[in-house]
């Protein structure tokens, strides 16, 4: 648990909107949208992956169960 | 003391890194901005801890039954939650799904404290 997952999760951000640019540049506007898609399922897993962590620490400190 | 000083950079370079991705890609920011989140609050959580630990302490030392703090700690777990998904669903421009995120906190909350209030009723009534 660092901060290198946001920076991953800006690192992908990046990486997606340039392909995003390319690929529309080069009018392959399908392609595109598939990257888009998949850089926000990758990133969503990540985040999903954090905030289970961060509910599971909340439970167990404050005694929700 | 290390550990705020761990949260200040995490907050400056999550900040810095939303802003950044917001123009050009917002759903990415809006990521970045949930896990700088998740992050510092799992970072202050043990820090709660400790003070939880304390007032455990503090009521045990005075008598007090275990089970009232604990519905108090409860509250405080639930309100943590909620409040960090309002402020969430605020900042990335969906204020009506953050209300009524607000209100399920709020009823969640009223449910907890439910058996108190008949406590109190029931003592009340024992008095008159």
């Amino acid at each position: 648990m660092s901060i290198d997952i946001v920076f991953k999760i800006a690192a992908i951000g990046i990486l997606v909107a340039v392909l995003h640019t390319l690929l529309v540049n080069s009018k392959r506007e399908d392609i595109a949208l598939m990257t888009d898609i998949a850089g926000l399922v990758i990133v969503l897993l990540m985040v999903i992956n954090l905030i289970s962590g961060l509910f599971d620490t909340i439970k167990q400190i404050f005694g929700l169960y | 003391m290390n550990i705020f000083f761990a949260v200040f950079y995490a907050a400056f370079v999550g900040t810095v890194l939303t802003v950044l991705l917001r123009n050009h890609k917002a759903e990415a920011a809006i990521f970045t901005s949930v896990a700088v989140g998740a992050l510092i609050l799992t970072m202050i959580l043990p820090k709660v801890q400790e003070v939880m630990q304390v007032f455990n302490d503090l009521s045990s030392a005075a008598g007090v039954d275990n089970s009232w703090l604990n519905v108090v700690f409860k509250i405080c777990g639930i309100a943590f939650i909620g409040e960090w998904g309002v402020q969430l669903c605020k900042d990335s421009g969906e204020g009506a799904i953050g209300s009524k995120l607000e209100l399920a906190t709020k009823v969640t909350i009223l449910l907890l404290c439910l058996p108190i209030i008949n406590q109190l009723l029931q003592l009340v009534e024992k008095l008159l």
